[in-house]
């Protein structure tokens, strides 16, 4: 029943400009959000923070453009991947990103595990990583990914085939075997 | 997809960690971010309201002063006309003189024609069209 709550929400926002109720949209999405940006910056936590803001931000302000056509996780996570992606573009602008020195920070208990997650996926290059993390973390359908990606499906199995290669290598090196 | 043996391996991995992240304020922070915004956005807007209140006085101002100086050369030129016909009075008194006296030199000429000179005339005038118009047949 998330679906119809979203939808009422949005409504709320779209004709009130109501801010409670985007409150709540943002509790409810800032998770998912928080950890696919955590993921994306292999665990800067400042980064994926201001960047989960600014896709807040701007969701808030483009709600009006939203058409229901696809749920709003979807929706949410498309605006998420531009904004990422406009980060990456004024980053490669500015200076070559060096994700070597930023130091990971995380949420969690199992900070060595979250470590290793973190440190495995910088060996991935961006295209790569966002397909394994929306695949293998948030379960995202090819189809979903390719929507909101705007890539080809067959783009996105050439990049989820490459990535799974380098990260079971990578993963077998160090001497992890799955359990 | 067919789940293999490295999907197994990275599923496991990669869903060993936290799932769910604790908001921690964030969503007071993106609030506390979109009233700023708002303010910010509300500011600007009033700001050039202010400046085209401005602008519309300043050109209301030098409209006023348009039509002040409009109406201030208007009734100059009305001035300059009155003078101009007191000045040239005499002159225009002249011509309507000169016209009322060739009028009227006319009309008595005309009083003072033979008609059986103007019929000869007519005769003339319709030979001459007659053969005229035979040149053009």
């Amino acid at each position: 029943m998330n679906k119809p709550d979203d939808i009422v929400l949005i409504a709320k926002i779209v004709a009130d400009g109501d801010k409670k109720a985007f409150d709540i949209l943002v509790k409810r999405h800032q998770s998912p959000l928080r950890r696919f940006f955590l993921n994306q910056t292999c665990g800067n936590k400042e980064l994926s923070n201001d960047l989960a803001q600014d896709t807040f931000i701007k969701i808030y302000t483009n709600l009006g453009s939203f058409k229901n056509l696809s749920s709003f996780s979807t929706w949410l996570y498309r605006i998420a991947y531009n904004v990422y992606y406009d980060y990456i573009r004024k980053k490669k602008e500015t200076s070559e990103i060096n994700t070597e020195t930023e130091i990971p920070v995380t949420y969690s208990k199992s900070m060595e595990q979250h470590l290793d997650i973190y440190q495995s996926l910088k060996i991935l290059s961006t295209d790569e990583r966002t397909c394994i993390t929306l695949f293998y973390m948030e379960d995202l359908s090819i189809e979903k990914i390719s929507t909101l990606t705007k890539w080809p499906s067959g783009t996105i199995k050439s990049h989820l085939s490459r990535g799974k290669q380098k990260l079971a290598t990578y993963l077998k090196q160090n001497g992890y075997d799955g359990n | 997809m067919m789940e293999t043996d490295e999907d197994k391996l990275l599923h496991n991995f990669l869903n060993k960690g936290e799932k769910e992240i604790a908001d921690d304020g964030f969503s007071k922070k993106v609030m506390r971010k979109l009233y700023q915004i708002e303010h910010e956005q509300t500011e600007k807007v009033e700001q050039s309201r202010k400046q085209k209140i401005l602008q519309y006085g300043i050109f209301n101002s030098w409209t006023k002063n348009a039509s002040k100086r409009c109406w201030l050369i208007e009734n100059f030129a009305l001035a300059l006309i009155c003078i101009l016909l007191l000045l040239k009075w005499g002159r225009i008194q002249t011509l309507i003189a000169t016209f009322q006296v060739s009028a009227t030199s006319f009309l008595q000429a005309c009083a003072t024609i033979d008609p059986r000179s103007i019929i000869a005339a007519v005769i003339v005038l319709l030979i001459l069209a007659v053969k005229k118009i035979s040149t053009f047949a």
